[in-house]
């Protein structure tokens, strides 16, 4: 350490890893919610980017079945006062019957920031416009001093039986949403249960406020000769030091956004000057050279069409692929994120799990992969997620 | 079939508090567009104002630039608060022969910082703040 400064927000930063072993046949009506990586994929209901990355032979193979099993996700910008959410068709048709992902403008931990999930209408407030609002709620952590109790989450269901025009807890919330929080702010708004089947329906309540469409078209981008490293980790036990594992699948998730990030370093081409540069892929030997394809939906997308997503490639690259050298990845960034120890979204890494022979000496504590193993390559893979939190972007 | 059950899925766990790196993601506020290599001056410049020669001995490595002048550099975690700070009081002038005969309207530049964070995968996307502006 050269300088020695304190830094608290940078110590808050965290990376969940979990490495395991995927099923080898998923019902996608009855995705494995409560198993890696299908959990990380629940516990985001808010994502704004997902990014598919994986080499162009699986993506040339599986492309037709994937623009055709996968419609893009739809979303809208619209402008609206929180007023707007509990009125009448709005309210009925979105919140009592039907289910809607809202998000607002604004930053968690900086002015008034709004979320509807699940029926969950979800206010932070700084303390001066909570209190005006006269409604309970409970103090958040905001970053900022410690003790001092200066944000606030209000949190309320309205699916609840009691949330209805003429009671007396609701009234209260019409009062504070007509006189406190009476502002139009910007929103982004999913219906989860549209279906782009039916022809566009002039009627939806949401027309009321002009909204405006999205294109969430996916961004297709392609990298040649990219440097690819080797993704097993040898001889992984229950004995391996975790410092070594730490360290493998940090420079793996490294390089998977050094990808996203279309850096020059990860192409075999770059040739940087090491004053400019010392970043280098793992382990040069081992790299392979590949074409990748990388493909980028943006916009406000929910969490089941991700797990649509990842089991369409899960199955589509399972029975296809012809080399057990297949692979892909997906990654989702977080929108809306608390302002201490958000969620800022995942990565999900999968890889077939007996890439080369499994000998002897590696499989004590994984009979799993030598079942897989038995059975053919195909069937057994490996999915690597990690997990980011408190990171801090603008 | 049960204990079939048991033996699948051997589950591994971590957390990762301190990665040996912080990627920062900056801005050149300048007109012109910027090269890594008067990038990486700009950056030395700015440290070692800050921070002497001390600050010029801290590895940065560039990973990217793109055209909207933002430049993302990896530095060692340790150093990350210095370079921080450094950077974000650093105001510099785009010096050089070429530039002078420009009006002086305004030769002065300066770093913004966009993002922070020890893992680049949390950084790459943005906060997806560009999707509220019509």
């Amino acid at each position: 350490m050269l300088v020695d400064f304190e830094d608290n927000a940078s110590r808050r930063e965290k990376c969940y890893t979990t490495i395991t072993q995927l099923p080898a046949f998923i019902d996608p009506k009855q995705p494995p919610a409560s198993k890696s990586p299908f959990t990380a994929i629940k516990s985001h209901p808010f994502i704004h980017t997902v990014e598919v990355i994986l080499p162009e032979e699986t993506y040339a193979s599986i492309k037709s079945s994937l623009n055709t099993k996968i419609k893009n996700p739809s979303c809208a910008r619209v402008f609206m006062p929180l007023s707007a959410l509990i009125e009448g068709d709005f309210f009925n048709a979105y919140i009592k019957t039907g289910n809607i992902l809202m998000i607002s403008e604004g930053r968690p931990g900086l002015g008034d920031f709004f979320k509807l999930h699940d029926g969950i209408l979800s206010l932070e407030l700084g303390k001066e416009s909570f209190e005006r609002t006269g409604l309970t709620g409970q103090p958040v952590r905001s970053g900022g001093r410690k003790h001092a109790k200066e944000r606030y989450l209000v949190e309320i269901n309205l699916r609840l039986p009691s949330m209805l025009h003429g009671k007396k807890g609701f009234e209260r919330i019409v009062w504070a949403f007509e006189n406190v929080l009476n502002q139009s702010v910007s929103w982004l708004f999913c219906d989860l249960n549209f279906d782009p089947t039916i022809v566009h329906d002039d009627k939806a309540p949401i027309n009321a406020h002009h909204p405006q469409e999205i294109n969430c078209e996916p961004a297709h981008t392609s990298y040649e000769d990219i440097l690819v490293p080797e993704f097993q980790f040898e001889n992984l036990t229950e004995s391996t030091p975790q410092e070594d594992l730490q360290d493998h699948y940090g420079r793996i998730s490294e390089w998977l956004a050094m990808v996203s990030l279309a850096s020059p370093r990860v192409s075999a081409r770059d040739s940087v000057d090491p004053y400019l540069s010392r970043y280098a892929v793992e382990n040069v030997e081992e790299t392979s050279i590949s074409n990748i394809v990388s493909l980028k939906w943006h916009g406000l997308i929910n969490s089941q069409w991700i797990m649509q997503l990842l089991i369409c490639l899960l199955r589509e690259t399972g029975a296809n692929s012809p080399t057990s050298l297949s692979w892909f990845s997906l990654s989702a960034a977080a929108s809306g994120r608390n302002a201490v120890e958000g969620k800022d979204g995942y990565s999900i890494l999968t890889v077939a799990a007996s890439g080369r022979p499994v000998n002897d000496e590696v499989s004590p504590s994984l009979p799993a992969v030598q079942e897989g193993d038995s059975r053919g390559l195909r069937t057994a893979r490996k999915s690597i997620c990690w997990e980011f939190v408190g990171a801090s972007v603008v | 079939m049960s204990k079939r059950k048991a033996e699948t899925t051997p589950v591994v766990t971590f957390t990762s508090r301190n990665p040996p790196w912080t990627y920062l993601k900056l801005q050149l506020i300048q007109s012109s567009p910027v090269d890594p290599l008067t990038a990486r001056t700009h950056l030395t410049s700015a440290l070692s104002q800050f921070l002497g020669l001390t600050g010029t001995s801290i590895a940065i490595d560039i990973l990217k630039i793109d055209s909207q002048n933002l430049v993302w550099v990896r530095v060692p975690r340790e150093d990350a608060p210095g370079v921080v700070a450094a950077v974000s009081s650093w105001v510099g002038s785009s010096s050089g022969s070429s530039m002078s005969n420009n009006t002086n309207n305004n030769n002065n530049i300066a770093w913004r910082i966009c993002g922070r964070g020890n893992f680049l995968g949390a950084l790459v996307n943005g906060s997806g703040g560009d999707l509220f502006v019509p």
